[in-house]
């Protein structure tokens, strides 16, 4: 498989605060990677780097590299506007614009950039809506607000809005951790399907989520990568003391 | 527990309650006796008249405020072209850019600015504007207008699009939006109904200036024909009728203010009326 991106020594500072250090891994085209560790290990600020989230926070730091498809998004001659293009970003608490409609929710990377194209937007919406498996819960009511929709629907509404503006990577920051477990196990069933199209990195709390969705799983503690790998194997047979304990629960 | 301490709870509750109505009282009264009296005096002089023509000399009937209306009209809108754009691409900069002294810095300054009295914004004015044009005119009435909304528009702004969830603008961002697209489509438009209520706030409050346009519009007794004129506006012709020594100017001064006041409570109800809707 080709490598879609390569994290390489990657370091961020808060100020004073070493949050990620000196990580390196590889992530495959077509493949859903879940980073997984205690709260506060900096599983969410490597996410957040990977669509450089981070330049708006004036105390960041971001040093090291990350290649996708083989260059350096933090380079001096790259647009940050331009890389979120291709890296999408689905956050945690479901978060749909509140003054626009389902149907301008599903278009808004259109939208708000000036560029909707009347005959290609009905398609765009249909077909982003039916990829999220929304399309028949919503097609009547395409006008209403966004925010009529259960936290569930909101967050495949999320996804929509995040597959139409047609990203190669799409991040995903605890998506389901707002979510009942039948809209988990629907986000998790798109997961799978969108692998297909989409290179995915998924952030979890829940270790059964991780083992369910990812091919591969990357285990962080204390702003330190401890280990990388096939998922399978990190589930039954890690090489590290730290991986075990936290996956059979007994820290964390 | 015994009965005495539960009686006398109760009373002590009932005395603060009527203590509290009482001054819940107290402080409608004034505003009742204000809005009462204006409109026993000024409703006499209301009448078509009013509206559509300058003052007459003392004695002759039909004598109206147009002028003052006009003035006013035209010189707040003047003033909000400035002061609007000027507030809140301010705020914008506050929130969303500034980070570290400057913001500081300037946040503070709002603060001064809205605290200084509103003579002296006159004052600056006529530093500015009417010593160096040799003459008294709209626009200087205009630009101390504008000075005295540009830190209210810009603090109650700021306080507007800090309220607007960090997760909106991340979500615009993460979706290939530029910044100032965020900021205007975004940011902007969800504190919309907010910012228009301190928009009109604004409004209302520089409506009823009277003070800084004594330096710089300095009023008119007929139609002004160019912006570098001097020019009537109400709150002017209210104090010069009022401290006349004739009667009918009296009454014209009355429904003066009382339009003036008309005006300023229907920018107040328009602006609750919008700050409610955002809720519901």
């Amino acid at each position: 498989m080709n490598t879609k991106l390569y994290i390489e020594n990657l370091n961020i500072h808060f100020g004073a605060n070493h949050a990620v250090k000196d990580t390196t891994m590889e992530i495959a085209e077509n493949s859903v990677t879940a980073i997984i560790g205690p709260s506060g290990c900096g599983k969410s600020t490597v996410l957040r780097s990977i669509n450089r989230m981070h330049d708006l926070t004036p105390s960041a730091r971001v040093t090291g590299r990350i290649l996708l498809d083989g260059t350096d998004i933090y380079d001096r001659s790259q647009d940050p506007v331009a890389i979120r293009r291709r890296v999408g970003m689905v956050f945690q608490k479901p978060n749909p614009f509140p003054a626009m409609s389902i149907y301008d929710n599903v278009i808004a990377g259109y939208k708000l950039n000036n560029q909707v194209n009347r005959s290609e937007v009905e398609e765009i919406v249909e077909s982003s809506l039916q990829r999220v498996a929304l399309w028949d819960e919503v097609k009547d009511r395409l006008r209403r607000s966004a925010m009529e929709l259960s936290g569930g629907q909101q967050q495949r509404l999320c996804i929509a809005r995040t597959i139409a503006v047609k990203p190669e990577v799409i991040l995903m920051d605890e998506p389901c951790s707002a979510l009942d477990p039948i809209s988990t196990l629907k986000i998790e069933e798109l997961i799978e399907e969108l692998k297909a199209k989409y290179t995915i990195i998924i952030v979890t709390h829940n270790m059964q989520q991780a083992a369910r969705v990812s091919d591969v799983t990357a285990f962080f503690y204390l702003g330190q990568m401890i280990e990388c790998g096939p998922t399978r194997k990190m589930f039954t047979n890690p090489e590290q003391k730290q991986t075990e304990d936290y996956i059979t629960g007994r820290f964390g | 527990m015994n009965l005495r301490s539960l009686t006398l709870r109760k009373g002590t509750n009932y005395g603060a309650i009527l203590l509290m109505a009482a001054c819940t009282l107290l402080v409608l009264l004034p505003l009742g006796i204000i809005f009462f009296h204006i409109v026993k005096m000024g409703i006499k002089s209301i009448n078509l008249s009013f509206f559509i023509h300058i003052p007459q000399p003392t004695g002759e009937p039909g004598g109206g405020m147009a002028n003052g209306i006009a003035g006013s009209a035209l010189m707040i809108g003047m003033a909000s072209l400035l002061g609007i754009p000027v507030g809140i691409f301010g705020a914008i900069y506050l929130t969303e850019y500034g980070t570290g002294r400057l913001a500081t810095v300037i946040r503070f300054c709002a603060d001064v600015l809205t605290g200084i009295p509103s003579i002296i914004t006159g004052m600056v004015a006529y530093a500015l504007f009417v010593v160096p044009m040799h003459g008294f005119s709209a626009l200087a009435g205009s630009f101390s207008l504008a000075l005295i909304m540009i830190p209210i528009v810009l603090r109650t702004t700021e306080e507007q699009l800090k309220m607007v969830p960090d997760s909106l603008r991340e979500a615009s961002l993460a979706l290939g939006v530029p910044m100032w697209r965020t900021c205007l489509k975004v940011t902007l438009r969800s504190a919309l109904t907010g910012v228009i209520t301190g928009i009109l706030l604004a409004t209302a409050r520089v409506a009823g200036e009277t003070a800084p346009l004594l330096f710089t519009a300095l009023g008119n007794q007929f139609w002004s024909r160019k912006l570098t004129e001097p020019m009537a506006a109400l709150p002017l012709q209210i104090f010069n009728f009022a401290i006349s020594p004739y009667e009918d100017w009296h009454l014209l001064a009355w429904s003066g203010a009382l339009v003036l006041v008309v005006l300023m409570f229907g920018l107040s109800l328009s602006a609750r009326w919008l700050g409610r809707n955002k809720h519901s």
